[in-house]
């Protein structure tokens, strides 16, 4: 798995590319626990090049939602896809987790918001 | 001269019945019966007044005739608190009437004057608050209300200015009442014609919802086959049809033997109870509907399934089937309609919608409209799923095909025959799993490398990984490498890649002819078996090791023995030993060894298709799991 | 809560040693060791012997990635002496898998399947301010890296049942999976068609 940052505006967009397991999870957890010690202005997860996920990966989605809710700081995940919406769906945790379609979309919902 | 009045009125009465009783043929109209009664209350006044001509008979029944179309107007508006008031003034009125007859003319004239501004006002008020926004149907009090009114204006002028004496303008003036009456039944004749023209012009634009709809379908074909879109636009347009306020798919889950909401639109309360949390928010309902799995037999929704019938309940009030829905709440329900999507006997769903509105329940047209649009959809969906079905499995053969061709490319066709050493593969792959890989390399005038490989997974990507072993051991192997570098090599270029599974259980082993040795690696395969000439014992010869392509940094050990010759090599894949026949039982580790063992005596080819026919017995007609490959070697 | 409120969510896991889906004939069987490394390979291995009709393989696959990763890590504890054993057996409609720890059982069990009914109960009502507290379960042997959320999908996923046996140390998952078309026989509320 490899994660690239980027940002726009004070925005701050993660790019996640590969599987999201057990061995690599942490490093986006630490990722995330990093950004948000930076006080940004929100945060995208971009789930375009993620084509499988395990419970530890919905795990650090799970953790990153609480985290950046309890900082009051927007939080996305954009491009779910596959079988890793499917894992999602089944852990009925669409609705529970911020899920947009497109990183458009979610970009426009944090700047409208504001 | 009276009687000639008479007879006129006779003679306009029978028309007026005339006409209204064809008209109640031919629709169906409020209050008809209270127009009927002012017109045999009108002909009864004239025919007493005839007799008995009295001034208090007209008075009396004007006061009547306000009365009859005050109940005309109430049977579209609903009764008022204030009718009652009119009405013990109109009997006040009537009483005082007939006490001042006999008094002189003035105060007779005031009695008369007075009741009729104040009885007349407030039926006139009562009419013109009416308007097609406040009352339904009101269309014809609205169209009539002008000439009914001027006319009771006029007549009770006249009435008022003769003391209601009779007389020729007083004969002639009550005929407008009748005129009066006419004119309410033209204008509802012509209200008719045209609520049949709108009834027309609704069809035509259902007819043109249809045709939509068909070419929206159209259209999901031809961008790209969506059921879900399919079931969004079936529940709108049907929602559309008949003016529902809300409308819900659902379609089975044939495993859990549930409904699952598919599609919704507008406002769709269900027809269960719900928890408190959620009845108070039309948000929070909407998201309790749409995630309640409903099982098939129960509500109202999982019968219409279950017995493949509509329902349809027009009214809720005292329905106990809408029990949930009768409370002015958000759950509130006038009317509900529920049919089953049926195909050649089998339920797919249930499309069902509801009106809200207390005074606009759905009619029995409304209900045949949603059965024949149902039956639509659900052919409509039902070629959908077929169409599906088609493209998957033309996905699946040419995903299959493409990995097999991949496969078969890369599989060797010959064998190098060198001082005599043997070699035999019998290889059979499953349909759909392309894993089993097998090579065998000359790496150089005195040394032979043999390579069986199974790849974890299966179609393109399994195919795939054996492209890059395949590569990678052309890169890597060399007569001067030892075996055990080998496949150190090739897991560690094997474990840098991302994006892939690749992992692959692997022997490798080489012989050299000239010194007749064998080293042997094994990547966490089936150990290499070997049955020595003089012997039946069937030796296995293994290596510590992960499967490739798991752990970067394993090193592969090696082993290296001796060979004689007659000695018989063989080295398997899962497929073989795991075979399956009809009764579940595998071909087995314990098989394999003894058609070995009894056949090590044969050449390599002979024993090759020794075991391949014993599989073929032994399996008979069950499906083939997994790729089959078998390499036997014999030393010369 | 009223009553007469649908709640035809899954009930469960129970525990049943009789259950018929610990019926190994005709299934495939293979020895793991508790190596987590090796997760991705073990459910290949087993994936692997599915007909190529299956439709959403990853999904298949990740799933029972998950049964043998509990194994390992609830089971076994990460001992890697100790083996997982695995049973299963596909065919056309339908995945079987039995996994077997050496390990002292699932003994949570029952906490987890409150948890579960009102984690679901929350699901069905939205109400994710409450449903926070019931993303992730959690007993005593949790570790970072685990989720807590592995068998809430598993009991979805596995429309066929979910059993463990006495000891809780073997569980048997079933998956039927759905026709493209679904649909039922009318009157055929009592079975399936």
């Amino acid at each position: 798995m490899e994660l690239h940052k980027r940002t726009s505006g004070s925005v701050h967009i993660i790019d996640v590319k590969g599987d999201l397991d057990l061995f690599n999870s942490h490093k986006l957890k630490e990722s995330v626990n990093e950004l948000v010690a930076s006080n940004i202005g929100g945060l995208i997860l971009n789930f375009g090049q993620v084509d499988y996920i395990d419970s530890s990966g919905v795990g650090v989605l799970i953790y990153s939602n609480s985290l950046l809710k309890s900082n009051r700081t927007f939080f996305h995940i954009v491009q779910l896809h596959g079988s890793v919406r499917r894992v999602i769906e089944l852990t009925k945790l669409i609705g529970f987790l911020p899920i947009t379609d497109t990183e458009d979309a979610a970009l426009k919902q944090i700047h409208g918001a504001r | 001269m009276e009687w000639l009045f008479f007879a006129t009125k006779a003679v306009v009465l029978a028309l007026s019945l005339f006409f209204l009783v064809s008209l109640r043929v031919r629709v169906q109209v409020k209050a008809l019966d209270a127009i009927q009664f002012l017109l045999f209350w009108a002909f009864a006044r004239d025919l007493l007044f005839a007799v008995f001509p009295q001034p208090a008979i007209l008075f009396i029944g004007d006061i009547g005739i306000y009365a009859a179309l005050l109940v005309w107007i109430r049977r579209y508006t609903g009764q008022r608190r204030s009718d009652y008031y009119w009405f013990v003034a109109a009997v006040v009125a009537a009483g005082v009437g007939i006490a001042v007859e006999a008094q002189p003319d003035a105060t007779v004239f005031t009695v008369h004057l007075t009741a009729n501004v104040v009885l007349l006002g407030y039926l006139l008020y009562s009419t013109s608050e009416i308007s097609v926004h406040n009352t339904r149907d009101s269309e014809l009090i609205v169209d009539s209300r002008f000439v009914l009114s001027s006319s009771l204006i006029i007549l009770a002028a006249i009435g008022t200015v003769t003391a209601y004496s009779g007389g020729a303008i007083g004969h002639s003036a009550v005929l407008l009442h009748y005129i009066a009456i006419w004119f309410v039944l033209l204008t509802q004749s012509q209200l008719h014609h045209l609520i049949n023209e709108l009834t027309i012009a609704s069809l035509r634009r259902q007819t043109e919802n249809l045709f939509e709809f068909m070419e929206a379908l159209g259209g999901g074909i031809a961008d790209r086959v969506d059921i879900q879109r399919i079931l969004e636009m079936i529940c709108k347009s049907a929602s559309r049809t008949i003016e529902a306020d809300g409308a819900i798919i659902l379609m089975v889950d044939d495993v859990r033997n549930t409904l699952r909401v598919r599609s919704m639109s507008g406002f769709y309360p269900p027809p269960y109870a719900v928890p408190e949390v959620v009845k108070h928010r039309s948000a929070s309902l909407h998201e309790y509907v749409y995630n309640t799995e409903i099982p098939v037999g129960e509500t109202l929704l999982g019968q219409a399934v279950e017995h493949g019938d509509a329902i349809f309940i027009p009214d809720s009030t005292d329905d106990e089937r809408l029990s949930e829905n009768t409370g002015r709440d958000f759950l509130f329900v006038q009317s509900f309609i529920a049919v089953p999507l049926v195909v050649n006997n089998r339920v797919l769903g249930v499309l069902s919608l509801v009106r809200r509105d207390p005074d606009h329940q759905f009619t029995d047209e409304d209900f045949q409209h949603v059965q024949t649009f149902a039956s639509h959809a659900s052919m409509t969906i039902d070629n959908f799923y077929t169409y599906l079905e088609a493209i998957q499995h033309r996905e699946i053969q040419r995903e299959v095909n493409i990995a097999a061709d991949i496969q078969g490319k890369l599989l060797p066709k010959e064998f190098p025959r060198r001082s005599g050493t043997e070699i035999a593969v019998y290889s059979k792959s499953a349909r759909g799993v392309s894993g089993d890989y097998y090579d065998v390399l000359e790496l150089d005038e005195d040394k032979i490398g043999l390579v069986v490989c199974d790849v974890a997974g299966k179609g393109v990507p399994a195919a795939l990984v054996m492209v890059m072993i395949h590569s990678m051991l052309r890169l890597i192997a060399s007569a001067e490498r030892e075996v055990g570098d080998t496949l150190t090599w090739i897991n560690r270029g094997l474990s840098g890649q991302i994006d892939l599974d690749h992992y692959a259980t692997m022997s490798y082993l080489t012989i050299n002819h000239k010194v007749r040795r064998l080293s042997y690696s094994n990547a966490a395969h089936h150990p290499l078996l070997i049955v020595r000439d003089d012997s039946d014992v069937i030796e296995q010869l293994d290596t510590e090791g992960l499967p490739v392509g798991i752990e970067r940094d394993v090193v592969y050990p090696q082993k290296a023995v001796d060979l004689h010759s007659g000695d018989v090599l063989v080295l398997y894949t899962d497929g073989i030993i795991e075979a399956m026949n009809l009764e579940g039982e595998q071909f087995s580790m314990d098989r394999l060894a003894r058609v070995i063992r009894e056949n090590s005596n044969e050449g390599a080819q002979q024993i090759t298709d020794t075991i391949q026919s014993e599989l073929d017995e032994f399996v008979g007609s069950a499906r083939q799991h997994d790729d089959q490959t078998l390499m036997v070697v014999k030393i010369a | 809560m009223t009553d007469t409120e649908l709640s035809p969510s899954t009930e469960g896991i129970v525990i049943d040693d009789r259950s018929p889906l610990f019926d190994t004939i005709g299934m495939f069987y293979k020895e793991f060791p508790s190596d987590l490394r090796q997760i991705r390979y073990f459910t290949l291995i087993i994936v692997q012997k599915s007909p190529p009709e299956f439709q959403e393989v990853n999904l298949l696959e990740q799933q029972i990635g998950e049964i043998i990763k509990n194994a390992i890590r609830h089971g076994n504890r990460h001992d890697r002496t100790k083996k997982v054993r695995a049973w299963y057996s596909f065919t056309d409609n339908e995945a079987r898998l039995i996994v077997e720890d050496e390990g002292d059982g699932f003994h949570a069990l029952e906490r987890w399947n409150e948890f579960l009914k009102e984690r679901n109960r929350c699901f069905q009502r939205q109400d994710f301010e409450r449903m926070a507290a019931y993303v992730s379960f959690r007993s005593e042997h949790s570790s970072d890296d685990d989720g807590g959320n592995a068998l809430f999908a598993a009991v979805e996923y596995w429309n066929g049942g979910v059993v463990f046996n006495e000891r809780r140390n073997r569980i048997a998952l079933r998956k039927i999976f759905a026709r493209i078309a679904p649909g039922i026989g009318i009157d055929a509320g009592q079975g399936q068609s």
